[in-house]
């Protein structure tokens, strides 16, 4: 034995914190199938090679391991995605789509342990598989802005789209991909002589906001070409969610999400005063093709614990709360089983007086001696 | 309000001034006492060790930050890189004694040991030499440690390179050029976007 405290990067939940994380979880149950979605269940292992191939994860120490009794080498999944594509590929590869699946469940990262970074943790999330069109990216987002609506909580959504670092790369030919991928501005600068593909890179970051944004952004499609299309299907994602009168939802091509797995319309979504995303996803037409299955997709996963930490919520205390004295333990059992019955939540304390009920939490009290 | 984190110590000096110049004005509080943090003009900044900053701006306690290249090589923090400052300016190099030359360390067959503060830099340098190592973590007064057989060569940060020459040490190869960036928190940069572009204009125009 080591320690008592759990490892780094898991922990225990107490009550409070678990109610918080049912809610919402219970949300998004209750939102996903308003939109048709069905719950799957996916195994929490998978083969690790598997994993590697649908997550496009390069650095495989973030995945735990385990050898099955055959020699192959499993992972704990790191996420949904996909294990759904692997399932709609073995098993509903015959049937024709689209298909709405939701899940919920945790999923393991073996990252480096940091506070707000846990190795283990809750996501919930939905995939729209085999519908290529943009309506399908609008209806994710539309399910997602109405998962907070439900849950109380100013979500800011965050819309981008994967095909416009390629856009710049191609428009350039430099080596900048390792620095857009971190996020180093600086060192792009260095590599890039074009003036105006450097001013839309300086751009990039601040391009945020409503359809003005499309505009600003649209004057350097000369410069680069490919720009075109990922803007045209930006502004009809933004005009749409405006009149259906989802306005949560902003571009900003600043958000880059990796683009060598999604292929379309990317997102990420905020809480205030935290600085890490909440939920995340996008169009990744790619990933049913390398299990043999060319099926376009389109799906979220929302980070449950972030959110629930952002919950304000009273914490559920009993309806009733019987005290009795020693004697009167089969009496309280008796009252209890009754209004358990009417369903109320009842607790009863064993307590020699009365006033040591006081200091217990509950709705009403009633002391039997 | 933009919370900003600068670094404590040498480089914090050269970032006020650095503010001062595009009109950006400071908290006195901070330069006339041992506060760590003070307000002024709707901004709040916070004064923190260096390898920290990148820390603070990650979870977005500061919105931006300023701090050296040398650190966000070394920590790997999710933030964006926005902007160099042109301050602090260094280089980051394996240095090796005077008295042995680069075939007599490396091709001898031994596991080199490496001094270093910057691990992370160190063990992707060599990695990709495919030499192999043996990491030594220290704090400071790199240089020391093959004056003292503790360590063969060492990883470190030169300016002049005064230091490196006054304890017969020499640079073999350079790994990386460093100074300050400004740094900017990944949710700051969306839901603050337009103070943070307003700072960074300034700071560009002065």
């Amino acid at each position: 034995m080591r320690y008592l405290t759990p490892p780094p990067g898991f922990r225990d939940y107490l009550p409070e914190e678990v109610e918080k994380i049912r809610l919402i979880e219970k949300t998004i149950r209750e939102t996903c199938e308003s939109f048709g979605y069905r719950e799957v269940i996916t195994p929490t292992l998978e083969y690790a090679d598997i994993i590697l191939l649908g997550t496009n994860i390069k650095d495989d120490t973030i995945l735990y391991k385990v050898i099955d009794k055959d020699g192959a080498l499993l992972s704990i999944r790191p996420e949904f995605t996909t294990s759904i594509a692997r399932l709609i590929t073995t098993r509903f590869r015959d049937k024709d789509g689209p298909f709405r699946f939701y899940y919920k469940g945790k999923v393991f990262r073996n990252i480096p342990f940091q506070p707000l970074m846990q190795k283990e943790f809750s996501q919930g999330g939905a995939e729209l598989i085999g519908e290529p069109s943009l309506s399908g990216d609008i209806e994710i987002i539309a399910l997602i802005e109405e998962i907070f609506e439900r849950l109380n909580l100013e979500v800011y959504i965050e819309a981008s789209h994967a095909k416009i670092i390629p856009a710049i790369i191609d428009a350039t030919q430099a080596p900048i991909l390792e620095s857009i991928k971190s996020g180093d501005f600086v060192s792009i600068r260095s590599h890039i002589r074009d003036k105006e593909i450097l001013s839309f890179i300086e751009a990039l970051p601040f391009l945020n906001g409503g359809k003005e944004v499309i505009d600003k952004a649209s004057r350097y499609i000369n410069s680069i070409p490919m720009l075109e299309e990922p803007l045209n299907q930006l502004s009809e994602l933004i005009s749409n969610l405006e009149e259906l009168g989802y306005n949560k939802t902003k571009i900003n091509l600043g958000v880059i999400r990796d683009f060598e797995y999604y292929t379309g319309i990317t997102f990420e979504g905020y809480l205030e005063d935290l600085g890490l995303p909440v939920l995340g996803g996008g169009r990744y037409d790619g990933l049913l093709e390398k299990f043999g299955l060319p099926l376009p997709a389109t799906g979220f996963a929302i980070g449950v614990e972030r959110v629930a930490s952002r919950i304000k919520r009273e914490e559920s205390i009993p309806d009733l709360l019987i005290g009795y004295s020693k004697d009167k333990f089969k009496e309280a059992m008796r009252i209890a089983k009754e209004e358990r019955k009417k369903g109320l939540k009842v607790e009863i304390i064993l307590s020699d007086r009365e006033d040591e009920l006081n200091i217990k939490k509950g709705r009403k009290k009633i002391f039997i001696c | 309000m933009l919370a900003i984190a600068l670094p404590s110590g040498r480089l914090m000096e050269e970032c006020v001034k650095l503010l001062e110049n595009s009109g950006i004005s400071f908290p006195k509080e901070i330069l006339e006492s041992r506060r760590l943090s003070g307000i002024i003009d709707n901004k709040k900044f916070l004064i923190c060790k260096p390898k920290d900053v990148p820390i603070y701006v990650e979870y977005g306690t500061a919105d931006i930050g300023m701090v050296g290249k040398d650190i966000l090589l070394e920590e790997n923090t999710q933030v964006y890189e926005l902007y160099d400052l042109g301050i602090g300016r260094c280089r980051i190099v394996v240095a090796i004694p005077n008295s042995l030359e680069p075939e007599e360390i490396f091709f001898r067959g031994d596991i080199i040991r490496v001094a270093t503060k910057y691990p992370r830099i160190a063990r992707d340098f060599f990695n990709k030499r495919g030499i192999s190592i043996e990491i030594l973590n220290l704090s400071g007064s790199i240089e020391l440690a093959p004056v003292t057989g503790i360590a063969d060569v060492i990883v470190d940060i030169v300016s002049t390179g005064r230091t490196l020459k006054e304890n017969n040490l020499r640079i073999w190869e350079e790994i990386a050029y460093s100074s300050a960036r400004l740094i900017a928190n990944r949710a700051s940069l969306h839901i603050k976007a337009d103070e943070i572009e307003d700072l960074l204009n300034k700071l560009k125009r002065g």
